[in-house]
């Protein structure tokens, strides 16, 4: 497992909408990300914890070719993630507290040579007081998660000799016309899978409940019984 | 209408016996009850042929000496085993059995109604098929049957009834050439299929998966390419053995009562 960047997260800044002392939220949050402590940080993958956050941006800051004093120079933004949603609907609860993981296969541009990120917090709704992301980490390559040992064991395997499967049968479907004497596979395919299900459904609903019989197996077999 | 009309005429008849009214008339017969009864009976129901239903109630009503166990026997096979009043059916099938007279004193559902029931449900099936059933549901003449293991008894006919039936469809699709059998080969490979299938145990996940991907069309067709190119079992294969033998499968995930 890799470790997450060194990485300085800033507090959420609200927006607000004229005053400040006005409280009034305009449903937006920014959060500034810098890394004062790396050299040339390079970010793979975002990870963090949803907390009723709808849609979130993430624009990057890229070091400028010329030297970081010149003065002249505005600083140069892309735009990495473009409103990702992260809950369906912002005003029910679906979403609201995933865990999600972006990787550099959904970013736009690579994020590498940048002196900051600034992420982009959008909730619509007025339904939730507060919104923010909880256990914001940066890595710099992704794919750590997918290492995690139970879900790939289980998941991993079957899936890659299914894949096997296909390529095997493309690879022999080709004489299939050939062959007159299969029936039709489809009805077929679906009378077995019925099959099965039905028997699967019995030996489920079965009771446990015994009659209360006291035999051991054959006890009382004819040929055992004695006649006194 | 013409019951408001007709009320409103008071009854002139000269005999001493007075004129009912239409409503008066349904009600003294019992119909309206009776049409009622047999109106939620077929919602409930939903039967897949509703004047056969409406018939066999009726039916039912007439003959008023049909013995008990034949009584059950309607009441349970009145709906498919998957709709909710299925339940309903069995514990109203189960209430009708104990009235069943053991002696003078004792009524109740004991060993040999039971049976009776489960032989009579399963008279279509192959009669190997049957007896193996029963002797897997056996109870014996003197044994009370409880609810529970009536229940699950009658579930499992039902649904072996159906299962024989499907294989009976599935052994048609095999027969190609319509001639009432089937090539061995053929016949063999698709229920080996179905073996494998059935000999998963529920808990082991990476084996299920195997199997629905070999019951899918492209693992089927793999598997009787393969089973069709070894081509060394010639011979063909009869409707009877192969629901048999489909059955045979099916009985091994039924639990022996105990």
């Amino acid at each position: 497992m890799d470790k997450p960047l060194n990485c300085t997260i800033k507090n959420p800044v609200n927006l607000t909408l004229g005053d400040i002392k006005v409280d009034m939220l305009c449903g937006c949050k920014v959060v500034d990300i810098t890394f004062p402590n790396i050299m040339s940080p390079e970010v793979g993958e975002i990870r963090f914890k949803n907390f009723y956050v709808a849609t979130l941006t993430v624009k990057a800051k890229y070091r400028t070719e010329n030297t970081p004093r010149h003065t002249g120079d505005q600083p140069k933004w892309k735009t990495c993630l473009k409103r990702v949603k992260l809950m369906p609907d912002p005003h029910s609860e679906a979403g609201s507290h995933d865990y999600i993981s972006l990787t550099s296969r959904q970013f736009r541009c690579e994020l590498s040579n940048i002196t900051g990120l600034r992420l982009i917090l959008h909730q619509p709704s007025p339904v939730w007081r507060e919104f923010k992301l909880e256990e914001l980490r940066l890595f710099r390559s992704a794919g750590g998660p997918k290492t995690s040992p139970l879900p790939t064991w289980l998941l991993e395997e079957p899936k890659a000799k299914v894949q096997k499967k296909t390529v095997q049968r493309v690879a022999s479907s080709t004489p299939k016309g050939g062959e007159g004497g299969v029936p039709d596979l489809d009805g077929l395919s679906a009378n077995l899978q019925q099959l099965w299900a039905l028997a699967e459904e019995v030996s489920t609903s079965q009771t446990s409940q015994s009659l209360g019989r006291f035999e051991v197996d054959g006890c009382y077999d004819i040929n055992l019984l004695a006649y006194t | 209408m013409a019951a408001e009309r007709r009320k409103a005429i008071p009854s002139t008849s000269d005999d001493n016996k007075p004129l009912d009214s239409d409503k008066q008339f349904l009600e003294r017969t019992n119909v309206n009850a009776v049409v009622r009864d047999v109106l939620g009976k077929i919602i409930a129901n939903r039967p897949e042929d509703p004047v056969t239903f409406l018939a066999d109630y009726f039916e039912a009503l007439v003959e008023e000496q049909s013995s008990l166990v034949q009584r059950a026997l309607r009441v349970i096979t009145m709906t498919h085993h998957s709709r909710p009043v299925f339940e309903v059916n069995v514990r109203d099938s189960y209430n009708l059995l104990s009235k069943h007279k053991v002696n003078k004193k004792l009524k109740g559902v004991n060993g040999s109604v039971y049976t009776e029931l489960l032989q009579a449900l399963c008279r279509n099936l192959p009669s190997s098929v049957t007896i193996k059933l029963v002797q897997k549901l056996e109870c014996f003449e003197h044994e009370a049957v409880p609810y529970d293991v009536f229940r699950s008894s009658i579930f499992a006919c039902c649904v072996l009834r159906e299962y024989a039936f499907i294989a009976e469809q599935l052994f048609a699709s095999l027969d190609i050439q319509k001639i009432g059998k089937a090539d061995k080969a053929l016949c063999d490979a698709v229920m080996d299929q179905l073996k494998t299938a059935l000999g998963s145990s529920r808990n082991d996940v990476r084996r299920i998966i195997e199997s629905s991907y070999n019951l899918a069309p492209e693992g089927l067709h793999q598997a009787l390419e393969r089973a069709l190119s070894r081509e060394q079992t010639q011979g063909v294969c009869t409707s009877e053995h192969f629901i048999t033998e489909a059955c045979d499968s099916f009985l091994a995930k039924v639990k022996k009562l105990k």
